[in-house]
C-alpha cells in the first residue's frame, strides 16, 4: 500500500511555475531521491510534501498521520548554546530518552565537542549536529533537503548506514539531492522531466 | 495537561539560556530606560512639583518604549533558523511556543525595568505612595504590553527589515493600557478611588492573555505557509 500519493502536482513560486504534472507514489520502507538541475524544484516539491507550500494544481495525499521529520538548509541550531544544550532541547521536544543525546553525538563523531558553543563549529560539523536529530526524532517519515551537503566521507557513510537502518525499520525517506550516489535500494525521480518548457515541446 | 506545561517549561528554559548567554539584549533595554528617564529632569528643570506631577506618566511612557524596542526580535531568530518549522512538524503546540516567548519577553524586558522603577522614581521626586502604586499598575500593565507585542511581532514576521514597523504598530494599541495605568496612579494621588482603573487594567490583561496566544499561533502558521 502506498503511503504517499502525488497526483498531477504542479507548484509555483514567486508567480513562476516550477514543475507541473508530477505523478508518483511512495510506499512504506521506500527511499525516493528527487534529483534534477538547480532550480528544477527539488526543494519546492519537498516543502509541498511537508505541507508548507500549497500546490497550484493536483494533490498530495498522505495515508498516515501528519508526523515527519523535515530537515533543510536551516539548521535550527542556536549558536550561543553548546552542542549538548541544543540537542537536549530537541530531545525534550521529541520526548525520547536522555541517554540518546550523547550516543547520537558519538555516532556523528561530535562527542569531544559537546560542551563547546555551536558558533565555533564548521559548516560540516553543524550539518552533522543537525543530522543528530534523525536519531532523536521518532517520526517514521524523513523529508531531507540535501542531507549530504558539506559532509566528509566518514559522515557520508554514517548517513548511508542510518538510511539503511531506517529503511529496514519500515521508515520512508524522501531526499532532495542533485547527485544520486546512495548505495541502497532506492527509486529516483528526475524533476527535469517535469519542467514547463518540456511539456510545451511535446 | 502536565505534558503541556512541561513543553512550555522546556522552551522557556531554552529561551532563557540563549538570552543569558548574550546579555546585551536586555541590558540595552534597561540602559535605554534609565538613561531616558534621567534625561527628563535635565531637560525640563529640577522643580519638584512639576516632576512629581508628571513623573508617573513619564515612567509609564518609557516603559512602553522599552518594551516595544525588543519586540521585533521576539520571533525572528526562531523563524529564520527553522526552529519554528521543526517545532511545528514535531506537533508542538504553537500556542505554547507563543506563550513561552511572551513569558521570556516579559521577564527579560519588563521585569528588570519594574525592579529599577523605585530608583528612577526617586530621581523624579515621586513619593513612596506613588512609587507603590506605580509598581502595582506596571505589574498588571506590562504583561499586556508583551501580549499585544506578540500579536504584532508574529504578524510582521514575513516582512524583511521591519525594525521600526513593530513599535509603530503597537504604540497605538498600547494607549488604553497607558491611560488606565497612569490614571490609576493619578487618581490615588488626587484622593480618588483607583479601583475602577485597576479593574479596567486587569480586564485588559485577561482579555489579551488568551487573544494574544491564539492570534499569535494563528499568525505563525500563516507565516510558515507563505515562506
Amino acid at each position: 500500500m502506498s503511503e504517499l500519493t502525488v497526483h498531477n502536482l504542479s507548484c509555483s513560486r514567486g508567480g513562476r511555475v516550477i514543475f507541473c504534472k508530477v505523478n508518483f507514489s511512495v510506499h512504506r520502507g521506500q527511499i525516493l531521491i528527487l534529483n534534477g538541475k538547480n532550480g528544477s524544484g527539488k526543494s519546492t516539491l519537498l516543502r509541498a510534501l511537508a505541507g508548507l507550500i500549497d500546490p497550484v494544481a493536483g494533490y498530495i495525499q498522505w495515508s498516515v498521520n501528519f508526523s515527519f521529520l523535515f530537515l533543510d538548509h536551516k539548521d535550527t541550531l542556536k549558536s550561543q548554546l553548546t552542542l549538548l544544550e541544543n540537542l537536549n532541547f530537541w530531545n525534550a521536544i521529541y520526548d525520547t530518552s536522555a541517554l540518546q543525546v550523547e550516543a547520537a553525538l558519538e555516532i556523528f563523531a561530535l562527542g569531544h565537542l559537546k560542551d563547546l558553543p555551536v558558533q565555533g563549529l564548521s559548516l560540516g560539523q553543524r550539518q552533522r549536529l543537525n543530522l543528530c536529530r534523525l536519531l532523536l526524532c521518532p517520526a517514521k517519515i524523513w523529508l531531507l533537503d540535501e542531507p549530504k551537503r558539506s559532509l566528509d566521507q566518514h559522515a557520508n557513510r554514517i548517513l548511508d548506514m542510518l538510511f539503511e537502518r531506517h529503511q529496514k525499520n519500515g521508515g520512508t525517506i524522501v531526499i532532495a539531492s542533485p547527485e544520486d550516489s546512495l548505495p541502497l535500494q532506492k527509486d529516483s525521480l528526475n524533476l527535469d522531466n517535469y519542467q514547463l518548457y518540456n511539456k510545451e515541446d511535446t | 495537561m502536565k505534558k503541556l506545561f512541561y513543553v512550555l517549561w522546556v522552551l522557556v528554559v531554552h529561551n532563557f539560556r540563549q538570552a543569558l548567554r548574550e546579555k546585551n539584549e536586555f541590558l540595552l533595554n534597561l540602559g535605554f530606560f534609565v538613561a531616558a528617564a534621567l534625561i527628563f529632569p535635565l531637560s525640563i528643570g529640577p522643580e519638584f512639583e512639576l516632576l512629581t506631577r508628571i513623573g508617573a506618566g513619564l515612567i509609564w511612557t518609557l516603559t512602553l518604549f522599552a518594551s516595544s524596542l525588543s519586540l521585533q526580535r521576539m520571533f525572528t531568530a526562531d523563524f529564520e533558523d527553522g526552529t519554528l518549522e521543526a517545532l511545528y512538524f514535531a506537533s508542538y503546540p504553537l500556542e505554547a511556543f507563543v506563550a513561552a516567548k511572551i513569558i521570556t519577553h516579559w521577564i527579560l524586558c519588563s521585569l528588570p525595568v519594574l525592579l529599577l522603577v523605585p530608583a528612577v522614581a526617586v530621581c523624579l521626586h515621586l513619593s513612596i505612595f506613588q512609587i507603590g502604586l506605580l509598581i502595582l499598575s506596571l505589574s498588571i500593565g506590562t504583561p499586556i504590553l508583551s501580549f499585544i507585542g506578540a500579536i504584532a511581532a508574529t504578524l510582521t514576521l514575513g516582512i524583511k527589515s521591519n525594525s521600526f514597523l513593530v513599535p509603530l504598530l503597537v504604540l497605538p494599541l498600547y494607549i488604553p493600557v497607558l491611560i488606565f495605568g497612569v490614571n490609576s496612579v493619578e487618581a490615588a494621588f488626587l484622593g480618588l478611588s483607583l479601583k475602577p482603573y485597576l479593574f479596567m487594567l486587569s480586564g485588559l490583561f485577561f482579555l489579551n492573555l488568551p487573544l494574544s496566544i491564539l492570534i499569535g499561533a494563528f499568525n505563525l502558521k500563516l507565516n510558515l505557509k507563505s515562506l
